[in-house]
This record gives C-alpha cells, structure tokens and sequence, in this order.
C-alpha cells in the first residue's frame, strides 16, 4: 500500500493511505511525496496523485513556480535512494541542508592518480565552499559543491579513456608480438 | 549491480597488484599518467607505479623515495573514505569536517603545487 506525506511548507505530515490523504484538502499545489517520487512536489504535478485527484490543467497553469520552487528549497526533498525511506517505520529522512560535499578526497585522487590539471580544479572549488557555506550563500556553496564534482568526474572520466586506449593499444602491440 | 561491479573493481585490482609486482613498471610498458604522456612533467602522483612495484616486493624505503608525497597523502585518503562509512559519520563528524574541509583543500593545494614545483625543478634540473 503506498503511503503518501504531505506539508504546509514547514511541516510534513503522514505517512497516510489514499483514502486518509482524500480527507486532509489536498489543493492543486499541496507540496505531496511518496515513494517512487524524486522530490516533492504540487499534488496536480504528482503522476499518481494528479489522477486520483482530478486536478484539471487550469489548476496547474495557476501554481505560481517561483513560489514553488521557494517551498521546495525549504521543504528538503527526500534523498532518491530507497535508504531514506525506512520502510517498516515509514519514516522519511530528508536531504539536510548541511554543507555540501567537498569533493576533496576526490580531488585528490584525481591530482595523484590522473589529471593533476583537472584535481586541482577541483580542490580550489573545494577551498571556497566552506567560507561561502558559513556567509550564508548556500545556494552558492552548493553551485561551488556541483563545479568541484563536476571537475573530478572529469577527471575520472578521463582517466578512464587513458587506462582503456593504453589497454588497446597493448593489446594490439600484444597480438603483434605473437604474429 | 553495484556488488557485482565492486567485485569486478576489485578482481582488476588485485589482477593489477599482481601484475606490478612482478613487473617494474620503469622497466617494462606500464600506464603513463596523461599528465607526464602530454607534458614531459612529473605530476605530483608521478611514481606511484614504480612506488607500488617496490612496496610489493617489500622495499619501503625505495617505495617512499619514488614519491613521498603518497606516502603522506594515500593515508589521509583513505582515513577520509573510511570517516565516511555511516557508522563513523556522526561519530567523528567534527573530526571529519576539521581536517576535510576548505581549510585543509588550501594546505592540500599548497602541498601539491610546492611537491610539483620541487620534484620538477630542483630534482632534474639541480640534480642532474
């Protein structure tokens, strides 16, 4: 049986059944989650819910999106991973508003073991986003999060590439070798 | 999926570990890193090969002295993907913060660019 949350913007409330949910004045742009959802989201966007609840297209047309996308950054929306959903309890944990992740250790790897170009990129990105964190720009910080992870996976990308050309062309010199 | 992918890591690994210690990577076709393949320089990480040769065969003198650095680095690495795991998170996470946050990226940053400046210009071109 699924089991559907839903919140004022402050505080989520559930787990419920369809039937529960039907009582509590879900309106078009009630911020809704269940299992299967990526993030919360307005009840006349929710594949499921968008059904079962008859919102027309009008409805939608009316959800102002600034003020949306403004709920969604302070309700968290929950991890995608089936972790953060404890099924026995039901319990939902949400992504914390904690500073983002650094990518140092990635950094660093990727310095050592690759692309010391594309490491270092990623280990000055790393550098700021504490002190940006701390200033209060956390969307800022997280852009900072997105860029330094964005160098790294570069990175490891790369070195992926290098390690499978150089097998082939092993492989090749190889295979000349035994011809 | 997942599993059968680090299984698949770790077979590699170990079929690598084995294949460097029976070969010295300075002798023999070994990977390059790209970084010394396009530049002619040595990266920060150059040497892990060769240092990785000589641990397996049981010589960490000559291990340390391809690339110290590593030797500095690798355990800090790995203690920040072991701090990681869910059961030492919240446990050590002040501990975690302190010395993987922004202000050891700059000592990093530091670190790495005075190891590359040093191994590249004072080893080969004072020493030779």
């Amino acid at each position: 049986m699924k089991k559907f949350y839903y919140s004022d913007g402050k505080e989520q409330f559930g787990p419920f059944t369809l039937d529960e949910l039907k009582e509590k004045g879900i309106t078009a742009d009630t911020l809704v989650w269940y299992q299967g959802l990526e993030a919360w989201m307005p009840a006349a966007k929710a594949p499921y819910l968008k059904e079962v609840f008859g919102f027309s297209p009008p409805a939608v047309m009316n959800i102002d999106e600034d003020k949306v996308a403004e709920e969604r950054a302070r309700v968290q929306p929950p991890e995608l991973s089936t972790e953060t959903v404890d099924s026995s309890s039901g319990e939902v944990n949400y992504k914390d508003t904690s500073m983002p992740r650094l990518w140092l250790i990635e950094s660093i790897l990727v310095t050592l073991f690759c692309c010391l170009p594309f490491g270092i990129a990623g280990i000055i990105y790393a550098s700021q986003i504490e002190s940006r964190y701390n200033a209060g720009d956390k969307e800022g910080a997280r852009e900072l999060s997105r860029k330094a992870g964005q160098w790294t996976k570069t990175g490891f990308i790369t070195g992926l590439i290098f390690i499978s050309v150089y097998l082939l062309y092993s492989s090749y010199n190889l295979i000349n070798l035994y011809n | 999926m997942r599993n059968v992918l680090i299984g698949l890591a770790v077979l590699l690994f170990l079929f690598y570990a084995y294949w460097i210690a029976m070969n010295d990577p300075a002798e023999s076709i070994s990977f390059s890193c790209p970084v010394f393949a396009f530049t002619g320089l040595e990266c920060a990480g150059c040497g892990s090969q060769r240092a990785f040769h000589d641990l397996m065969n049981g010589r960490l003198s000559d291990a340390i002295s391809q690339n110290a650095l590593l030797f500095l680095l690798m355990p800090y690495a790995v203690m920040g993907m072991v701090l990681r795991f869910k059961p030492f998170r919240e446990k050590y996470e002040k501990l975690y913060i302190r010395l993987f946050g922004s202000r050891a990226a700059w000592i990093l940053l530091f670190l790495v660019l005075a190891w590359t400046l040093y191994r590249n210009l004072y080893l080969h071109i004072f020493n030779h």
